[in-house]
């Protein structure tokens, strides 16, 4: 860790407080001048970023590969997490090292509970076999991932981005079809359904052993 | 579907044989009072008041009467609601109305009390209307009955300057309020200052979704409407419109400047005790709501025709140096990638009207592209239109746009094609100090 030893040691809710290094701060730079809207809004952008790259900094599950606050924040980044496949829903299964994920935050997500599936969309790989992920093999072919019902106004990118990761992973993942949030891919529920020994992919936290913060 | 229905020429079919006799028309000036105070012609100011009623239940469905009767100028109902048999225990209406949209029936009820209102009926959710939908208003009234109407319609109020009265009851305590906001000033306060927790909290209870079905096909993967539990009003039809005749008494009084000039105040009545209490309000300075004024311009030609450059120049922005500004077409969003059965993203780079999730069709799998979310934007960077920036915007897939939105770090400028009528401010014998904040 890159921590001033002056300094308290950071936390998931802390990342605020987290000096960036020269490379990140070179892109907190760049993307804080170019945020536009009202004066709340632009701030809160600029410190979702910070906090963003903080997180990029701290772990490496993640690597940040675009971000824009021009008027939603988007972003997109590469996260280590085991992801699930199947290539048209019917070959065989298998575990991808790592997914691409788009993340839009909308100006009204900052004011107004949103629906889970308004913030996460899987990139690559384009196989994702998943019972909250839309299925790329059927019309219109965007994998969105699904986060629950409803998302609280307000809620952190980074807080996001965790859920992200233990969804992808089947961690914290919706299988049940009673379940209110409902399915995004059914046939993705019956297997995993029929297939527990397969759930969770991973029981890792997202901070390795080495990146717990005390 | 957003339905407006105007006032319509068509007749209802006469029995064979019998002469129809026209109704008489009343004439407004028999019953009008001269009001004390007032010198200048009441008439005329009520000939020219456009007011736009949002939530056209029990509440507001006694404004819209009594306004009727009053012939204003021109009235704008908005309410997604039909009636149901619940309906009749608290609403001026009969049995023969169950089913039917709320804000239709009323504008056929309002036209026949006054041909010469123009009525204009909305039966959507107002998170769905154009932007500039209550431009033409000189002042809106609100008698929804959730947090979530309440949340928008505060919000198109800051954005567009426009004064408020917000009519509400508390059925439990036969209590009758009525808020005025001024709108004359961005810092003023707004409905959503007034929130406390318990308000956040019902807002937050009162939408729900499901995954459940949902295709994403029809544009961005968001909800801004659906999904929405809200508890029924539990009042007496008394209360209703005691709180809907405050409502209308406060905007003839703004109207035609009668008495003190209204300022930023909640007026509540009690039936318990009939105690009266007006209470001033003042701006949250932690607001949820962002306090912003848009301006609202003519587009300089038919939005087919301009292009996106043409619309930053015209809200005052250099092109090329156009940093943060976004453009936001009503109805549209901006795709930079579709996708099909090829799997890989192919590019777009144009606008798609919502509603319609096929952008073009593959040139290789022949199949519909269909927009990628994330690669599809509401609002859309300047940056990102690169070259575009000087196409017309018919050519870039909006040629039906009636409304543009351009914003920037220091404003927003809404541009309307066709303009939109002339705002009907307050009657000009009305003293200026009435329309700001204490």
């Amino acid at each position: 860790m890159n921590v001033p030893p002056h300094q308290p040691a950071p936390s998931l809710s802390t990342l605020h407080e987290v000096e960036l290094l020269p490379p990140y701060r070179g892109i907190y730079e760049k993307v804080a001048l170019g945020a536009g809207g009202p004066e709340p809004w632009r701030r809160r952008k600029q410190a979702a970023a910070h906090e963003l790259l903080a997180l990029a900094q701290l772990s490496q599950r993640i690597t940040i590969q675009y971000l824009d606050l021009t008027e939603a924040i988007r972003t997109v980044f590469a996260l280590r997490v085991p992801v699930p496949c199947r290539r048209g829903g019917v070959g065989p299964f298998q575990v991808a090292p790592m997914a691409v994920i788009g993340l839009t935050y909308r100006p009204e997500a900052a004011l107004r509970p949103q629906p889970g599936f308004s913030f996460a969309e899987i990139l690559e790989p384009r196989d994702v076999f998943h019972p909250n992920v839309s299925p790329s093999y059927q019309p219109p072919g965007a994998q969105i991932l699904c986060l629950g019902p409803k998302l609280p106004a307000g809620i952190r990118m980074v807080d996001l981005v965790l859920m992200i990761y233990t969804a992808t992973c089947l961690q914290d993942a919706t299988f049940s079809f009673t379940d209110s949030a409902g399915l995004a891919n059914q046939a993705a529920g019956l297997f995993l359904e029929a297939n527990p020994a397969r759930v969770p992919l991973t029981r890792e936290p997202f901070l390795s052993s080495k990146e717990v913060i005390q | 579907m957003t339905r407006l229905r105007q006032n319509s020429s068509v007749t209802k079919a006469q029995t064979p044989g019998k002469t129809r006799r026209a109704p008489a028309r009343a004439r407004r000036a028999d019953r009008l009072p001269k009001f004390v105070g007032m010198n200048d012609d009441a008439e005329a100011a009520l000939d020219e008041l456009v007011v736009a009623i949002v939530g056209t239940g029990s509440v507001g469905a006694t404004v819209a009467l009594s306004l009727a009767r009053l012939q204003v100028g021109k009235l704008i109902l908005i309410d997604r609601g039909k009636f149901k048999a619940a309906s009749l225990l608290t609403q001026p209406v009969g049995p023969e109305c169950l089913g039917q949209p709320k804000a239709s029936h009323l504008a056929e009820r309002c036209r026949a009390i006054s041909p010469t209102t123009h009525v204009e009926a909305w039966d959507a959710p107002l998170e769905d209307l154009p932007w500039s939908t209550l431009v033409p208003a000189g002042i809106v009234v609100l008698a929804g009955d959730n947090l979530s109407l309440t949340w928008e319609t505060g919000q198109r109020c800051l954005q567009l300057g426009l004064p408020l009265i917000h009519a509400a009851i508390h059925g439990e305590t036969l209590t009758a309020q009525c808020r005025f906001f001024a709108g004359t000033e961005p810092d003023g306060p707004c409905p959503v200052c007034l929130f406390g927790p318990g308000e956040f909290r019902l807002l937050e209870e009162e939408r729900v979704w499901s995954c459940e079905g949902q295709s994403f096909a029809a544009g961005l993967p968001r909800s801004t409407s659906g999904g929405r539990a809200v508890s029924p009003t539990r009042s007496l039809r008394s209360a209703c419109a005691l709180a809907g005749h405050i409502a209308t008494l406060s905007l003839v009084r703004w109207a035609l400047g009668l008495g003190a000039p209204l300022q930023n105040t909640m007026t509540e009545i009690c039936a318990y005790t009939w105690r009266t209490f007006v209470t001033p309000l003042r701006r949250n300075p932690a607001c949820s709501l962002p306090h912003e004024r848009w301006k609202v311009c003519a587009s300089p030609a038919a939005l087919r025709q301009v292009t996106p450059a043409s619309l930053l120049r015209a809200a005052g922005i250099r092109a090329g140096g156009a940093g943060p500004a976004t453009i936001a077409i009503l109805g549209h969003r901006w795709v930079e990638c579709g996708l099909c059965a090829c799997l890989d993203p192919k590019p777009v780079h144009r606008f798609v009207r919502n509603g319609h999730p096929a952008c073009s069709r593959c040139q290789r799998c022949r199949r519909p592209l269909f927009a990628q979310p994330f690669y599809s934007h509401e609002s859309v960077p300047a940056k990102l239109l690169g070259p575009r920036l000087h196409e017309p915007l018919g050519r870039l897939g909006a040629a039906h746009a009636a409304e543009a939105r351009v914003r920037c770090a220091h404003q927003t400028v809404l541009f309307v094609h066709p303009p939109a009528g002339r705002r009907r401010g307050p009657h000009p014998s009305t003293p200026p100090q009435s329309r700001s904040s204490p």
